[in-house]
């Protein structure tokens, strides 16, 4: 294995309008690392407000940081000019959450596909690769799929046209934004198969951005948890959600039903509130307001990562030290009985 | 003698007129539910599942080509009466709803507060005051705080935004409340958090619930009895223990199989293929091309729901080859 893409303390600012005429100042990421091996999955979850799309977004150097390091294979491009990207966008792609807004309706699906193609003037074999991207994620006859137009699919066929837009130039990088969320529950595992399929036989590397824990789980080798612009967990997928060490990963593994017809029967009692404004993030550490067990040390001191099992980072304060034999407090009550 | 049901639906149908024909949005859909309780309606996009709560409410888009059916509250036949006789007796007062993405839809220039009041006031016969007082009681029954009815929508975030709608739909106690995707935009924490309440409310107020989601998982947290819908017609109909642990039809079982598990190896499946198209249907059962167990008459002929176990059905003929 050997390292394909890292950011290294990436901070991103935004000013957004406040009122008529002031401007605050948001920040979207906040002293965010990863990295990520050739032909891994690392899957990035958060909710809302984390900055995991904006993590997204300066991977694939759509967004440049405001301060931080990004660099592929090997080379700095943070402040690559759109020129010099060029090369690194064909080896670099990206999936996005909407496939209705993401196509062109005014294009066929052979022309979306083809595009990069033809952005990047490979003129050999053109519709050859068309085709083999269309067959690669199982639209097939693609002859005939080639001369649909958007609207005459459905979401999850959508999505995969907008995956094989993204894979028919063979890249090393896939980044892919919540590639499943908009498509129906019953064929998501089906599109994130396909996704592992062209991993196996590319050899891709993908950052799996997503809100759903669950299909992280499934579908990624390393997850980095993000709440509020920074990563508070991060290891091995297995380890982390066998052995979640930060209340918030805690509470966001309690938060995903199951199909369980006692569950009617108990209360969820995950955690209270909802994740602050990035524009007005509490001190210390940004959980504390929600956690249950937070104490004196964390309004005040900014926890930073740090390794509390082998390979398992955590930025908590109950965990000061790799104290790999501590546990957590006892949990306050939760999921009593109705 | 048991008393009548909440609500009791019997071939509902509803059809729209579109370029390429009538679709049969809710086709012959029939259930009941019995007060206290709340039934969920699960299924795919496009499988009627809004159609139907749309025409329980008697809120139609312009293009319905066709509707039908009973509809029967605390038994009381609504069918016959005219849409003003139903806006005055059952609508919001009997029977209330909370719409899909309906949390865009508050009104930005109107504290939330005088948005809640509004149905009690268009009802007549309540001062202001009287119904400020009683909002101001339902956001808290709902855990807002109660400067919550001052604010603006935009000073809410999601989850407050959809407790104000379901205390909006409470304002005039109806007995019946209708939840169509009441979470999808939510965060997954706060989806938990409103699930907790409206297990809360459903236990203190007696509220009988009709909660629609494609989300089958989500369905288990608050639903007695679970109805699969599958292109306008009831595949699977049951108490939640019976569906969730030992489901009938195919559809729910590979419906059930692609919900991700954490904390086992055994990994999500999927449904191959997408609903039909619903302008032309299939012949037979209208899950055939996607089943994995078909045969030969599922594709002759439609299944109707048949007896699956103690108030449990399912449209398959492999039910009638079981023992």
């Amino acid at each position: 294995m050997s390292l394909l893409l890292a950011a290294e303390d990436v901070v991103v600012e935004f000013q957004a309008r406040k009122g008529l005429l002031g401007s605050v100042r948001v920040r979207a990421l906040d002293g965010a690392s990863i990295q990520l091996e050739k032909g891994e999955t690392l899957a990035i979850v958060g909710e809302s407000g984390s900055g995991k799309t904006t993590l997204a977004r300066v991977c694939l150097r759509l967004q440049e940081p405001t301060r931080g390091k990004v660099s592929f294979d090997g080379q700095d491009i943070t402040h690559w000019t759109a020129r010099r990207l060029q090369q690194f966008r064909r080896r670099a792609q990206g999936i996005f959450q909407d496939p209705f807004s993401s196509l062109d309706t005014n294009m066929t699906v052979g022309q979306i596909v083809e595009e990069p193609l033809v952005i990047h003037g490979l003129r050999d074999g053109r519709q050859d690769k068309v085709y083999k991207a269309l067959e690669d994620v199982k639209l097939t006859p693609p002859d005939e799929m080639a001369a649909k137009f958007p609207h005459m699919l459905s979401g999850g066929q959508r999505q995969r046209v907008a995956i094989a837009r993204a894979l028919v130039l063979q890249p090393e990088l896939v980044v892919a934004d919540e590639p499943v969320s908009m498509v129906d529950a019953s064929s998501r595992a089906e599109i994130l198969y396909l996704l592992r399929e062209l991993q196996e036989r590319h050899g891709t590397a993908f950052l799996y951005i997503t809100h759903d824990i669950a299909t992280a789980y499934h579908f990624s080798q390393r997850i980095a948890v993000m709440y509020l612009g920074r990563i508070v967990e991060t290891g091995g997928t297995r380890e982390v959600i066998g052995n979640p060490l930060h209340p918030y990963t805690q509470a966001l593994l309690k938060a995903v039903p199951e199909p369980d017809p006692d569950n009617r029967l108990r209360r969820r009692a995950v955690v209270d509130g909802e994740p602050p404004s990035p524009a007005h993030p509490p001190s210390g550490c940004h959980f504390h307001p929600r956690c249950p067990y937070a104490f004196e040390r964390c309004p005040v001191a900014d926890p930073q990562l740090q390794e509390v099992r082998p390979g398992h980072r955590v930025a908590c304060h109950l965990w000061p030290g790799a104290d790999a034999a501590a546990r957590l407090p006892e949990k306050p009550q939760t999921g009593q009985a109705l | 003698m048991t008393s009548s049901p909440m609500l009791r639906v019997s071939d509902l149908r509803l059809s729209y007129s579109t370029a390429k024909g009538d679709l049969p949005a809710v086709d012959g859909v029939s259930f009941s539910i019995q007060a206290g309780e709340a039934l969920g309606l699960v299924g795919e996009s496009g499988a009627g599942k809004s159609s139907l709560a749309l025409a329980l409410m008697r809120v139609l888009p312009r293009n319905v080509a066709h509707h039908s059916g009973v509809v029967e509250l605390e038994g009381v036949d609504c069918t016959g009466m005219d849409d003003e006789t139903f806006r005055r007796q059952i609508r919001w007062s009997k029977m209330a709803m909370v719409f899909q993405g309906a949390m865009e839809s508050l009104n930005p220039v109107v504290r939330v507060g005088e948005q809640v009041i509004e149905p009690m006031l268009v009802q007549g016969h309540v001062a202001k005051k009287e119904a400020a007082r009683e909002a101001r009681r339902l956001l808290e029954v709902v855990r807002l705080p109660a400067e919550a009815y001052d604010r603006y929508p935009h000073e809410l975030s999601g989850g407050m935004k959809q407790r104000v709608l379901i205390a909006m739909a409470l304002i005039l106690k109806p007995r019946l409340l209708i939840l169509d995707e009441p979470t999808s935009a939510l965060d997954v924490t706060v989806q938990a958090q409103i699930m907790d309440q409206l297990k809360d409310l459903k236990k203190e107020m007696d509220l009988t619930i009709l909660f629609i989601t494609h989300d089958i998982a989500l369905a288990s947290d608050v639903c007695d009895t679970i109805g699969v819908m599958y292109a306008g017609k009831i595949a699977e109909l049951g108490p939640a223990e019976r569906v969730l642990r030992s489901p009938s039809h195919p559809y729910t079982r590979l419906l059930l199989a692609s919900v991700p598990r954490l904390h086992q190896e055994e990994q999500p499946g999927f449904i191959p293929g997408s609903p039909p198209d619903m302008v032309s249907l299939p012949l037979g059962c209208r899950f055939h091309p996607r089943c994995p167990f078909v045969f030969q008459r599922c594709i002759a002929e439609e299944p109707s729901l048949l007896a699956a176990g103690q108030n449990h059905q399912a449209r398959c003929w492999l039910v009638e080859q079981r023992p």
